[in-house]
């Protein structure tokens, strides 16, 4: 057997979104073990193709286990707070500078501000909370988020206010919309992945 | 059937020979993943118990866990299969099944 046969790439991402499960290194090593005596008999290709199924059976496996649900949970949590409390800062904001001398693009950049501080903190509290599975928690938080957004996009008929303008006007809304959905993923990420680290540093040290 | 299989491996049951060990006895194909929640739940229970292997290369240097049946979970066991052929006596399962 070639000694540079690996498991496929992909599949052992998505094994990783499991990587908390205290059982994980014992279902990765039965499955590498196995992959190994299948592409040694069989060939590569057909070893690589099973260990594609397993991961996907074993995901679905996993997915079942409450921490993992409690993950999920977590993550859609995240959004729903992100997206009650987004909307009533709005409407406070937009009264509150209902008065004020008119200021071009202070609102989004306070609105902007205002949904990087809450997701910083839902990340950091929620990835201190489901301690071990925050890289599936991030991924469910992209997920679902992305989801809201496109139901939102489709729903509210935003579309077509795009569409009405001007190509450039349209262009810079769009580009504006975009980077306000970055920056509300990216600091999902970025807080998690610190607290991540954080909690990992400690651990170590204990 | 996870306890049955543990036993009939003796000191070699670990998820990859108990895997197997369900495909060739029951004709059933778990995934890994499945029979870890399986034997976590059996181990809370106290019905199995678990150590340690070394790692290996071949397993990316992952080590086995390998499991074995408690006095508890032989306990269990048996009385499980009294209550079976209990239920079993005197029902003619050809019977039943030709009828269905």
């Amino acid at each position: 057997m070639d000694k540079t046969t690996k498991p496929p790439h992909g599949a052992t991402l998505l094994l990783n979104l499991f990587a908390g499960e205290s059982d994980f290194p014992q279902i990765e090593g039965d499955l590498r073990e196995e992959f190994y005596q299948l592409a040694s008999q069989s060939g590569p290709e057909p070893a690589r193709k099973w260990y594609r199924r397993e991961a996907w059976r074993n995901a679905r496996a996993l997915i079942r286990r409450p921490s993992v649900i409690n993950a999920l949970v977590g993550a859609a949590f995240c959004v729903a707070v992100f997206r009650l409390v987004t909307p009533l800062f709005f409407r406070w904001l937009r009264f509150e500078l209902a008065s004020a001398p008119r200021t071009p693009g202070l609102g989004f950049l306070l609105i902007t501000l205002f949904e990087i501080a809450t997701v910083l903190i839902l990340g950091a509290v929620m990835s201190r909370v489901l301690k071990g599975r925050e890289s599936l928690l991030r991924l469910t938080f992209t997920l679902f988020y992305l989801l809201t957004t496109a139901k939102f996009i489709i729903f509210s008929r935003i579309y077509a206010v795009w569409l009405s303008e001007p190509w450039h006007f349209a262009a810079i809304h769009s580009a504006m919309d975009q980077l306000g959905l970055l920056c509300v993923v990216a600091s999902f990420w970025i807080s998690s992945l610190k607290m991540e680290r954080l909690t990992g540093v400690a651990g170590r040290e204990r | 059937m996870l306890l049955l299989a543990t036993i009939r491996l003796g000191e070699g049951a670990y998820g990859v020979t108990i895997r197997a060990e369900l495909l060739r006895t029951a004709r059933k194909d778990v995934a890994v993943g499945a029979i870890y929640t399986g034997l976590g739940r059996l181990e809370r229970s106290g019905l199995v118990e678990s150590w340690l292997g070394e790692p290996t290369a071949e397993r990316g240097g992952r080590a086995k866990r390998f499991y074995r049946v408690t006095a508890k979970g032989l306990e269990v066991l048996h009385h499980k299969r009294r209550a079976m052929e209990g239920l079993l006596e005197g029902l003619d399962l050809t019977g039943e099944v030709a009828h269905g």
